[in-house]
């Protein structure tokens, strides 16, 4: 063997033969191995920025949310039994209310009352109770509030996983209610619990309200805030930050918005949120009824004000005179008789379970900020910005012992009684780190099987149910599973991506390194000749190709380091506005780099130039290994 | 050998001529006008065989066809002596003067140099014999063009694992025997082909051979630069005593050796 001196002399007269051929695979290979290195850098970088940011709100924590899958609500509605169970009910009830009719003398026919079952579902002809029924309502809150998937199952589930404490999450979902804003002391119209509504803005607050275990709500509130509810009565809210921006009287910001306008929105928002409060009329149905009939009733009177022979109602009703009162009336003309059947007839109506009408004012206290569940466009920043979740989910939260039992807002939820179990209920626990969780996940999870499309709308559910497991398990609060989950599945992509590299690279330069041996036959020959062993000649192209490796991974780290620092310049301020958004967190001076070196990727990607280095030298080496040097010699002739 | 000429070489000559004997003896007249001095150097009579062939053949595979590019050859070379191969074109004196030069093996009969059978060698053994045994000098001069002169000279010691310091030393005492000592640092296109050659036998003589194989060395060189080199030939053999095997085609030179090896057809003639 060669002293190593020697053989790195001799590989450098190499280097200056067939240059533009030397320099083209450079080039090309360095690129290649460059995209690699810069890939590592930027994905190592935004891994590492994740990691520090996801110390703040509820990030770097492993939580996952089980949603009952049992205890559907909404499906239970079309349970036969329950339908049959119905049906009987509203028999029963009918013979009752006919006999207090005739006894109290007023008329009554059963076909005006609200039916107890309807029809519908997939086919159209599947029947359900109706929940607009108060005594249905319970028989079905009842029906549900029985079936397994409550908590007591739901921490039987986790724990063998070693789960830590379990919250709850209460959605307002099923609970029928009239919101509606307070602004500048006027009542605003009712805000629609549409699942259709805008997704931003405080007209979100009735399709997206819940309560949550207080503990997870700590990580989100402002600086100066606290859960509890106030003094004077108002609710503790984190707000959905669009919310929060109408609250103050901010216009949005367009989606063009530079990075520092976002953030400094963001400063704006924080300092001014804590200091407002909103105001909201909650009507039950029967109020949220009367106000509209009043309206409605006006517009009547309006529209036929110059109509010849047109008569007054007896009896007119307008809107409320301050907001959140019961409507006023205006006009009430009925003779004492009148006056006594009606009254009878709505004690009798009251008496079989309608509702009397109800309305008060509700206080929200914005206590804390919510990342915007719908954020940003499809750019190459919402694949990062994807990681970027920290949060409680969509919409806006209140501790549950605000919501509770005899609360304001109670009737929102549903825990003065046994409806509130036909909210959406779902299960939080936390684990200690991310192995639990995914065993968790990949074990117990039970996926509805939604394409299955038949009149039962519980079929979807069976098959889980039939396995015992109970609820749709999905990861929580923060993406540190999936920060996990990507960097094994970014390892994974490396490997595969490095192999390819290595593939096309080590062809490249097996194409260049065969051409250098085979114009150094001659060459190779004389030096045989002059007592140049076999392995002395393979050391030579060996130490030529290492060299030529050498070169590709120095240009391909410079260059993979520049392009990670472009990406870095092009996007952090982005990513940077929507981590300090996402992950609330308080030092508005941080940035989220991009470029971070990852010791395992740069000793592969090295290892992996030196392997194409070897490996484009051993086999036109081994080609080569057998020639006579004579025919060389000779073929020069 | 001497001055005169065989009954051989005369009827080839003739040959030559289409057996024109005018300008034969023309030809005879003026060689015998360029005819140089012998070499002064004498063989010592107990010098030792530095290269025995005995019985060789060498066959080539040339397509399906197997040709004999030796037949049967024996001779004996003693350390010191100065040989001039000669023959035409294809006679078989480059295929021995492999065979000598250790790089490559008889089909039949013993190749000894300095004592070793060339047959029982195997590639590393040879590589060593080729680098401490053999010096070569080449037409072409093959020096690598991206080396300096002293570089170039010392390749034979990077092979052998010779100290670098001791390198340098060497290539310098070397290129100042060859008369280059000045152009040390020069590459190789920067030197006229003289000095290549020159070059090349001082890179040949780096591991101090006891025997230097040349082919064809003034090939490539004008009448001048080719006599220079055979001068150098000369001196290497009286300063170190060093076997010279030169394979020429150019009977100025072969005349000039102690003895000239003939071949023809692969055939051995003198």
């Amino acid at each position: 063997m060669m002293h190593p001196l020697d053989s790195g002399r001799l590989a450098v007269t190499k280097l200056r033969t067939r240059k533009f051929r030397l320099i083209i695979t450079v080039v090309v290979s360095s690129l290649l191995f460059s995209i690699l290195f810069a890939a590592s850098f930027s994905v190592n970088g935004v891994y590492t920025s994740l990691k520090e940011f996801n110390q703040s709100g509820l990030g770097n924590r492993y939580f996952v949310t089980g949603n009952n899958l049992n205890n559907d609500s909404y499906n239970k509605q079309s349970d036969p039994e329950l339908v049959k169970q119905a049906i009987a009910i509203e028999k029963e009830v009918q013979v009752k209310k006919v006999a207090e009719a005739k006894r109290l003398n007023i008329t009554y026919d059963p076909k005006t009352d609200t039916p107890y079952t309807l029809e519908g579902g997939y086919d159209g002809k599947t029947k359900s109770i109706n929940i607009d029924i108060p005594a249905l309502r319970e028989l079905l809150a009842v029906s549900v509030k029985a079936e397994k998937g409550n908590m007591a199952d739901f921490k039987a589930t986790v724990k063998p996983y070693q789960a830590m404490d379990v919250y709850e999450l209460l959605r307002s979902g099923m609970i029928q209610q009239n919101l509606s804003l307070i602004k500048d002391g006027v009542e605003q119209s009712s805000l629609s619990p549409s699942y259709i509504a805008p997704q931003t803005g405080l007209s979100t607050l009735p399709v997206s309200w819940s309560l949550m275990s207080r503990e997870l709500l700590e990580p989100f509130i402002l600086d100066g805030q606290n859960l509890d509810t106030g003094k004077d009565g108002s609710i503790p809210v984190i707000a959905p930050f669009s919310a929060a921006e109408e609250a103050i009287g901010l216009k949005p910001l367009p989606a063009t918005a530079k990075p520092e306008e976002k953030l400094n929105r963001l400063k704006e928002v924080r300092q001014r949120s804590s200091k407002v409060t909103i105001q909201f009329c909650l009507r039950n149905p029967k109020s949220a009824e009367q106000v509209a009939s009043a309206i409605a009733g006006q517009q009547e009177i309006i529209k036929n004000k110059n109509t010849k022979g047109y008569v007054l109602p007896d009896l007119v009703y307008d809107k409320p005179a301050t907001a959140c009162s019961p409507v006023v009336v205006t006009r009430d003309v009925r003779d004492a008789a009148t006056k006594k059947t009606e009254a009878t007839e709505l004690k009798f109506r009251q008496d079989f379970g309608e509702q009397k009408p109800e309305s008060q004012i509700i206080t929200l206290r914005i206590v804390g900020l919510n990342r915007e569940y719908t954020f940003g466009s499809a750019s190459v920043v919402d694949i990062f910005q994807s990681m970027l979740s920290s949060s409680l989910g969509e919409g806006w939260f209140t501790p549950l012992e605000s919501g509770g039992a005899g609360s304001l807002i109670a009737p929102i939820f549903g825990t003065n009684d046994s409806s509130q179990y036909l909210s959406i209920r779902s299960f939080i626990t936390e684990f200690p780190d991310a192995v639990n969780t995914r065993k968790l996940l990949n074990e117990q999870n039970c996926q509805p099987d939604f394409s299955i499309r038949t009149s039962d709308s519980l079929e979807p559910f069976k098959k889980c149910i039939e396995q015992q497991k109970y609820f749709m398990i999905t990861p929580f609060g923060n993406s540190s599973t999936a920060i996990d989950e990507f960097s094994t599945g970014f390892t994974k992509i490396f490997t595969i991506a490095i192999l390819a590299v290595v593939a096309i690279a080590s062809l490249i330069m097996m194409g260049t390194v065969g051409r250098i041996i085979a114009d150094s036959r001659r060459e190779t020959a004389v030096f045989r000749a002059i007592g140049a062993k076999r392995f002395d000649i393979s050391q030579i192209y060996i130490t030529y190709s290492v060299l030529v490796s050498v070169i590709i991974g120095l240009v391909s780290l410079l260059l993979g380091l520049l392009i990670a620092l472009w990406l870095q310049d092009r996007y952090s301020d982005q990513l940077t506005t929507s981590a300090l958004l996402s992950f609330n967190v308080q030092d508005l001076s941080r940035k989220f780099g991009m470029v971070a070196a990852n010791k395992r990727d740069v000793s592969y990607l090295v290892l992996a130039i030196i392997f194409v280095s070897l490996l484009a030298a051993l086999l036109p080496l081994l080609m080569n290994m057998r020639r006579n040097p004579i025919n060389d010699m000779r073929d020069d002739r | 050998m001497g001055g005169t000429t065989s009954k051989y070489d005369a009827l080839k000559l003739l040959e030559l001529y289409d057996g024109d004997i005018d300008k034969a003896i023309a030809a005879l007249r003026q060689a015998a006008i360029k005819e140089p001095q012998r070499p002064a150097y004498d063989v010592p009579v107990d010098a030792p065989v530095v290269v025995k062939m005995e019985n060789v053949s060498k066959k080539y595979k040339l397509g399906s066809e197997r040709v004999s590019a030796l037949k049967n050859i024996s001779i004996s070379i003693r350390q010191g002596e100065f040989v001039a191969i000669t023959g035409t074109s294809g006679s078989g004196k480059s295929t021995m003067l492999q065979l000598i030069g250790g790089l490559d093996k008889p089909s039949e009969g013993t190749v000894l140099i300095d004592g070793q059978n060339v047959r029982k060698m195997n590639d590393r053994k040879l590589s060593v014999l080729r680098n401490q045994t053999i010096g070569f000098v080449f037409q072409f001069f093959y020096l690598q063009p991206f080396l300096n002169t002293q570089a170039n000279l010392e390749v034979p010691g990077m092979f052998a694992r010779t100290p670098r310091r001791l390198r340098i030393k060497k290539a310098r005492e070397l290129s100042s025997a060859v008369g280059l000592s000045d152009r040390l640092l020069h590459l190789p296109k920067e030197l006229s082909g003289g000095q290549m050659q020159r070059a090349a036998i001082a890179r040949a003589l780096f591991n101090e051979p006891k025997i230097l194989l040349a082919d064809e060395p003034t090939g490539n060189l004008d009448q001048e630069n080719s006599k220079a080199i055979i001068e150098l030939f000369k001196t290497v053999r009286e300063k170190f005593g060093t076997t010279i095997v030169i394979v020429t085609h150019d009977q100025t030179i072969a005349a000039q050796a102690d003895r000239e090896i003939k071949l023809e057809d692969g055939i051995l003639l003198t």
